[in-house]
């Protein structure tokens, strides 16, 4: 990209530079690199990296073609990985710039690994090969590729076909293999794949000293694969299988040579039976059957599953259980039985009072009514879900003998009304959910009954009065209502523990109205489509006075953005989430500058559709641990050129997502900055438009808006100002210093190669051909022999045309002055000399003057010394002497007999001739 | 004056001082002139004599300050600018984001090897230089080049800032050595000017040895005086402007863990990133452009107001030995036992000045009170400096080796105590120690400095090897300094052991050299050839005997005798066997001949 737009001084020095200037370089054009730990949520915002539990920092890279230029960007404490694009060879050593890696996945189409691409990744634990659309693609994985990940636990393949590669050496510290949507067709193909893993039935497989183990073998959504070789699996201890969606029939794994499963997982098989052999043979502990068409289950089916612990049954269409279905599962702690059609009463089998079942789930089934002691069969149970039914009534009856229940989900049902006393029978319970019930006044008195009651969801379609008293063991709350919630303020502090508070209603009132409620352990406080007055400046419409320990909060509001909306007394801030959920209205600016005022320990700061207008370092006084600043959804953003300064303080992390910008060269910092400032990662800036003003729709990304219209080249023009000066100061002062002779002769040679250059147009300056000086005693011979021998036309003389002093200069003009002039315009001067001549004072200066122009001037004149007698050197000025300017034939001696003149002549005339042509 | 001022000195320009007017007139056509003169009734000519030396010797003051402060701007411009771009590029987000992928880095240590290279060639060109376009054009050109390297860093990639560092490196020897063969030679001539009376008496005797070192010694004082300041005035711009977007000492320092005299190589574990917030582009040419107007002012200052340092005749003759002899020159004075016995004092000249600006600015100042500081603890340094350079004049009364040695003691001293001194970072303290530290070694390096330059002045009177002698001495020091350059990643105690060696050893060869000198050891010292001028150009357009010129007269007699010796008693052996040419060179030139049997013969 050129920085330079206009010429400056010369359109080949600007070239010649711009040719040398680097450009810029967009080091990570589709990479997205966060920190977890700082939002949670952040994926909602930005392209994200599915992580594995305790990894935090990630790198989310789309598009990817040229692989190493797009890891050399990323830091190098990375521990997740993600990489979407086409790359057809993954090169050795692909990623030893990332030694703490330990997620990694990779979606790069068809590929061929080398066999030392994963080397030094010693830390890697999760790797992934994915395909999203369904089988296949080919993989090249060499047998040794993954051998340098001694840590790997879990390896997938997803939308891979590996027919092409062989042998593949498993690491030993493996627990969980996946080949999902691959062209497997029998289970035989596994030990030619992965001989370690089977070795009983590979000749060729090396013996190790640990039996193949393995956690999880998962072979879902394998279409093709129908087929298990006998005892293709001998030899591998194996925890959990997982065949979902396969057509494999599940008998076929009693001669797989398997000899021990814990876990078998058959979702979206088509079966329509229990599999009843199979968990008797393996003693399974789980069995998944989610979404299979199990719709009817006789007390016959149930023999073998003595052992069975966990049974998923999803989705079935089940009508109705056994009667000796608890008896027959002694050992069942977990049951699912949600999503089928046992309502609408709830009919639970008699069973075996000290049955294990801890967990059941009923949530989705139609059922409408609860008989009184339902449950007394189960006294164990724990967790009881009855969501998304119709109940509309509740008495405590129908929860008896319950006593050990934590948390009971009765969402979305149709309970309009409770009893006082209903949770009588449930000293235990934590969390009690009642989402998406008709409850409008809700008294903490229904909440008697359980003395730890923590967790508490509540929620009505329109509107939600809360009265007093409330336990003191609430840790967390969440209230749902459409138009308003009223808290009835009591005495005292209510909620004294509390934690965490949802709220999302319009509207949040208190009964009296010019009383607060405190909230002094609120950490963490979700606000949904509250009116931003719940923060007003005013005190009288605040709801929360101060919250010293608030550290997250997150506030949707939907009344045209955050007007009065003003956060101080939270001392203890550290994420804020602030946005407006009303797209569609045009609301005021925002004054960050107000906003962010009083917020000293702010690390994470994200701001959805909020008119921002221009940011500038105003906005972020004060906010010196901010680590994340994320902008989404903001309309005309401006980028002021103040946070030019601010870089090196700016967050670690700044992300622009979906952001449309001003046009404006004030933000022409944003570009290396972007791409360049370090320990600084910044996302979406790449994808950005930017618009000039508000009628303009003409999808400008804002960075080549940045290179083509903001030219940044007032540094190059003050260099090549600057530098002009000095250098031509310095050449002119050289120039003008007389001291130095070689500079006047350089400056002579100059000027006759000027005026050589100059041609033909000087020609006018030369009046005369030759100029003849000579003194008084010796005008007689001039007269007489010499002129004629020049004057006279071409057959006879030369025709030169001479200047005589006594006869070519004007009466009455200054003889000096005349005498210089003539010289100067003649072509070429002849001084006759004599022993007289050098006695006579004009003779001296006419020769002085003829000397001076033939050495000031060179190459203007030439100069020719005609002796008529024999005269000394010595006596000749010391001047006149030098041979350097005159050659050889320049002196010319008159020959004492005047037989000899003749030839003379004509030697004196060869060379004026040639003296007045080289003048011409 | 109401004396008619032009018409007096012309008159006056036919005489031997004349050196305002090359082209002397013949004394034929000063007649009338006199005529003219003489019509002043009030005409004192004793009072016109005097008031026109006056004249002179003003302008003898006004070269030296113009030089002065000449010199000093352009060094605090160029020290300032290279201190301000090397902490701006010391910065990573700084450099990253203003220039990417350039390899900034790479280019600031190339370039600081050009400044600290190049140099060392300066021996070979210097005195070429300095002949070939005078001292006054030397300074010129070098504080141009120095403007140059300035103006390079509005533009800072690797084809403006190495080529201009190169550029700058071959001209910091001649800067520094025309400007003390100036300062010397400003002396001379002000001597010269306020004992014109007794030039005119006997225009043939040379004034008495060390005639001028009283006027030396105030000179170099002056001068002194303000090159110290430089460096005072090379953290405005920190002061200014930098220190406004620098970190505080607790981000800075923050992995620094040992200081002073335990620290290795220069701020190991410093903070890779100084800057608080970036200086804007624009703001940055500001300061860039300020720096700018006082580098070229500086030019303008020097080739306005410093007058030359020779007549032209003298320097047609200087120029006139032939270059194979100028090129010569410099190696030839080792035969000088002066000089060797003072070439680790130069050597320590360059290492503690260096020192100052390094080891103890940064291995002790920043290390322990942050960069903010170091614009003051410089400033504290120069300010001593400059302060101190008035002990120089102690000399007047004091034997001239009493301020060398007196400031070598104090540096040894403080080195010493900098030997058992480990400040604690991030503690301060104990700062005043450091300031206190600082402007004591100012005043140690003010009175090495003054102490030096007037020595050589004294030593070698005469002009015709005042510029050899001062090439050497600095060329020592550029020795010293990229010495400096190559050791500046060892351990301080290894410096400052090196510093105290090289210190002990100045003092004891010098100490040693002035003792020969007492016992009245002749130093032998290589002849200066005679000028041989080429007959050319227009020189001979003027008179007949131009080529004996009033310079060639006095050399005729200065030199003629024992050659151009600095005086009978210290003149080589070589020159012992032929003291003949002496009456020769009174009217005449001596002929190739006579040159022949005088051994260093003109080469051309």
């Amino acid at each position: 990209v050129s920085r330079m737009g206009r010429p400056l001084l010369s359109l080949t020095l600007l070239s010649f530079l711009m040719s040398l200037g680097s450009g810029w370089a967009w080091t990570t054009p589709d990479c997205t690199i966060a920190d977890s730990s700082l939002l949670s949520n952040i994926s909602y915002y930005i392209p994200s990296c599915p992580l594995a539990p305790g990894l935090h920092l990630f790198a989310s890279c789309s598009n990817v073609s040229d692989l190493a230029q797009t890891l050399t960007a990323l830091p190098r404490r990375l521990e997740a990985l993600c990489l979407q694009g086409t790359v057809p060879v993954l090169p050795a050593d692909a990623f030893g710039h990332f030694p703490t890696l330990q997620l990694l996945r990779l979606q790069l189409g068809t590929l061929r690994i080398t066999s030392g691409a994963f080397q030094r990744l010693d830390q890697l634990q999760h790797l992934f090969f994915e395909h999203p659309t369904p089988c296949c693609l080919s993989l090249l994985l060499p047998s040794d590729a993954l051998e340098p990940l001694r840590f790997l636990n879990s390896l997938s393949f997803q939308g891979y076909c590996l027919n092409s590669s062989q042998n593949i050496q498993l690491p030993l510290s493996l627990s969980r293999l996946t080949l999902r949507h691959s062209c497997l067709t029998d289970l035989q193909e596994l030990q030619g794949l992965f001989p370690s893993l089977v070795p009983g039935s590979s000749p060729t497989a090396i013996s190790s000293p640990w039996p193949p183990f393995l956690e999880v073998l998962d072979l879902s959504a394998n279409m093709q694969l129908s087929r298990v070789g006998v005892k293709t699996l001998r030899g591998l201890q194996l925890h959990s299988l997982r065949l979902d969606g396969t057509p494999l029939s599940a008998l076929e794994l009693l001669a797989s040579g398997l000899l021990h499963l814990d876990s078998l997982s058959l979702v979206d098989t088509g079966a329509e039976k229990l599999p009843g052999n199979v968990t008797a043979y393996f003693e399974l502990s789980t069995l998944d059957l989610g979404r299979n068409q199990i719709q009817h289950i006789g007390d016959e089916d149930l023999s073998g599953y003595h052992s069975l612990e966990h049974l998923n049954l999803h989705a079935n269409g089940l009508h109705s259980l056994p009667t000796r279905f608890l008896s027959a599962l002694p050992q069942l702690q977990r049951l699912n039985l949600s999503m089928n059609k046992l309502g609408p009463t709830l009919a639970l089998p008699e069973g075996l009072v000290s049955s294990n079942l801890r967990v059941l789930d009923l949530s989705h089934n139609e059922l409408s009514a609860l008989p009184s002691g339902a449950f007394s069969s189960l006294p164990q149970l724990e967790e009881l879900w009855l969501g998304g039914n119709n109940i509309s009534n509740l008495s405590s009856e129908a929860l008896e003998g319950l006593r050990w229940l934590k948390t009971l989900d009765l969402s979305w049902n149709q309970i309009k009304v409770l009893k006082l006393g209903w949770l009588s029978s449930l000293p235990a319970l934590i969390s009690l959910n009642l989402l998406g019930t008709y409850i409008e006044n809700f008294s903490g008195r229904l909440l008697q009954g359980p003395q730890k009651l923590s967790h508490l969801w509540l929620g009505s379609p329109e509107i939600l009065e809360l009265y007093p008293p409330w336990p003191l063991t609430l840790l967390s709350l969440e209230v749902w209502a459409q138009s308003y919630i009223q808290f009835s303020v009591p005495h005292g502090k209510p909620f004294q523990f509390l934690e965490s508070l949802t709220l999302q209603a319009s509207y949040v009132l208190l009964h009296p109205g010019n009383n607060t409620v405190h909230f002094p352990s609120l950490r963490h406080l979700t606000l949904r489509g509250c009116s931003p007055g719940i923060f007003s400046t005013h005190k009288s419409q605040r709801f929360f006075p101060q919250l010293h320990s608030l550290e997250h909060l997150h506030f949707w509001s939907y009344h045209g953005g955050t007007e009065g909306l003003q956060l101080f007394g939270l001392p203890r801030l550290r994420v804020l989430e602030l946005g407006n959920l009303d797209s569609l209205s045009e609301s005021r600016p925002v004054n960050l500058e107000v906003l962010l005022e009083d917020l000293p320990q702010l690390e994470v700061l994200a701001l959805s559709n909020l008119n921002l207008g221009n940011l500038s370092v105003s906005s972020f006084r004060g906010l010196g641990l901010l680590q994340l600043l994320l902008l989404n959804s903001e309309w005309a953003l401006g980028l002021d050129s103040s946070l030019q300064e601010f870089i090196p303080q700016m967050p670690q992390y700044v992300y622009f997502s979906d952001v449309t910008f001003i046009c404006q060269c004030e933000s022409s910092w944003v570009g290396p900055w972007a791409a360049r400032a370090p320990n600084t990662f910044v996302y979406g800036l790449e994808k950005s438009i930017c618009m000039a003003n508000a009628s303009d729709y003409f999808k400008t990304p804002l960075l080549s808006f940045l290179s083509g219209h903001c030219p940044d080249n007032l540094e190059l023009q003050s260099f090549l100002t600057s530098f002009t000066l000095v250098v031509l100061v310095i050449i002119f002062a050289l120039l003008g210093c007389p001291n130095w002779s070689w500079l006047h002769h350089l400056q002579a040679l100059f000027h006759a190669w000027w005026r050589k250059l100059g041609g033909r147009n000087h020609r006018s300056q030369y009046h005369y051909d030759v100029f003849i000086s000579y003194c008084r005693q010796d005008r007689a011979w001039v007269l007489a022999e010499l002129i004629p021998a020049l004057e006279k036309p071409l057959p006879a003389g030369e025709g030169l045309r001479l200047c005589l002093p006594e006869r070519d200069f004007g009466v009455g003009q200054d003889r000096m002055e005349t005498t210089a002039a003539s010289i100067e315009s003649s072509k070429t001067i002849l001084c006759v000399l004599s022993h007289q001549a050098l006695g006579s004072p004009w003779c001296n200066l006419e020769l002085r003057l003829a000397t001076y122009r033939l050495v000031a001037k060179p190459g203007t004149t030439s100069l020719l010394l005609l002796f008529l007698e024999p005269i000394d050197r010595r006596q000749l000025c010391s001047y006149h002497r030098l041979a350097r300017w005159l050659q050889k034939e320049d002196y010319l001696h008159l020959p004492q007999r005047s037989a000899n003149w003749e030839a003379f002549w004509e030697q004196l005339r060869r060379r004026l001739r040639k003296a007045v042509q080289e003048k011409e | 004056m109401e004396a008619e001022p032009p018409l007096y000195p012309v008159a006056r320009a036919a005489g031997p001082q004349g050196d305002e007017d090359p082209l002397g007139v013949p004394d034929g056509q000063a007649a009338p002139l006199d005529d003219l003169v003489g019509a002043y009734p009030n005409y004192n000519e004793e009072e016109e004599e005097r008031r026109y030396y006056r004249r002179k010797r003003l302008g003898v003051l006004k070269n030296v300050l113009a030089a002065s402060t000449g010199g000093s701007l352009t060094y605090g411009v160029y020290l300032g600018l290279l201190q301000m771009q090397l902490i701006l590029h010391y910065d990573e987000t700084y450099r990253e984001v203003k220039y990417g992928n350039m390899g900034l880095p790479d280019i600031d240590s190339k370039m600081l090897m050009g400044i600290n290279v190049t140099p060392i060639a300066a021996l070979l060109y210097t005195p070429v230089l300095i002949r070939f376009f005078g001292t006054k054009w030397v300074m010129f050109l070098a504080v141009g080049i120095y403007a140059l390297f300035v103006s390079t860093n509005y533009w800072e990639r690797y084809y403006t800032l190495v080529p201009s560092a190169v550029t700058l490196g071959m001209a910091i020897v001649p800067l520094w050595a025309s400007m003390g063969n100036y300062i010397t030679r400003m002396a001379q001539k002000y001597y010269e000017y306020s004992h014109y009376k007794e030039q005119e008496q006997g225009p043939q005797n040379r004034p008495p040895r060390g005639s001028h070192a009283p006027y030396l010694l105030v000179f170099q004082v002056i001068f002194y005086g303000f090159f110290h300041l430089s460096f005072a005035c090379a953290q405005l711009p920190m002061v200014y402007f930098l220190n406004h977007y620098l970190y505080d000492l607790n981000h800075t320092l923050y992995n620094v863990q040992s200081c002073g005299t335990n620290s290795h190589g220069i701020l190991s574990g410093f903070n890779k990133t100084v800057l608080r917030t970036l200086p804007r582009s624009r703001n940055l040419i500001v300061v860039e452009s300020v720096l700018m107007a006082v580098a070229f002012s500086a030019m303008l200052l020097v080739l306005g107001l410093c007058g030359a340092a020779y007549r032209p005749t003298e320097e047609i003759d200087l120029r006139s030995v032939g270059w194979g002899n100028i090129f010569q020159l410099p190696f030839k004075h080792v035969r000088d036992f002066r000089l060797r016995h003072l070439v680790p004092f130069f050597i320590y000249s360059g290492f503690e000045v260096l020192f100052a600006c390094t080891g103890l600015a940064l291995g002790y100042g920043v290390c322990s009170v942050g960069l903010e500081r170091l614009a003051y603890l410089l400033a504290a340094y120069s300010l001593g400096a400059s302060t101190a350079s008035v002990l120089g004049l102690l000399g007047l009364w004091l034997p001239r080796s009493v301020p060398l040695v007196a400031g070598a003691v104090l540096q040894l001293l403080l080195t010493l105590c900098l030997f058992f001194w480990a400040p604690v970072p991030r503690v301060l303290q104990h700062s005043w120690l450091l300031y206190v530290a600082a402007a004591l070694w100012g005043v140690g390096s003010a009175l090495n400095k003054t102490g030096l330059s007037t020595l050589l002045g004294i030593l070698y009177e005469d002009k015709e090897r005042q510029d050899f002698i001062f090439t050497i001495y600095h060329w020592w020091q550029a020795v010293a300094i990229f010495a400096v350059y190559l050791g500046s990643s060892l351990p301080m105690k290894a410096k400052l052991s090196v510093l105290v060696l090289t210190l002990v050893a100045a003092v004891t060869s010098y100490l040693w050299m002035e003792q020969k000198l007492q016992r009245g050891v002749v130093p032998r010292q290589p002849r200066i050839p005679r000028p041989q001028h080429k007959v050319r150009g227009y020189r001979y357009l003027e008179d007949d005997n131009s080529d004996a010129s009033d310079a060639e007269d006095e050399r005729g007699h200065d030199g003629g005798g024992g050659g151009p010796g600095d005086g009978a008693e210290e003149e080589a052996p070589s020159a012992g066997p032929r003291p003949g040419p002496e009456p020769a060179g009174l009217s005449r030139r001596s002929c190739p001949y006579e040159q022949a049997l005088g051994g260093d013969g003109p080469e051309e």
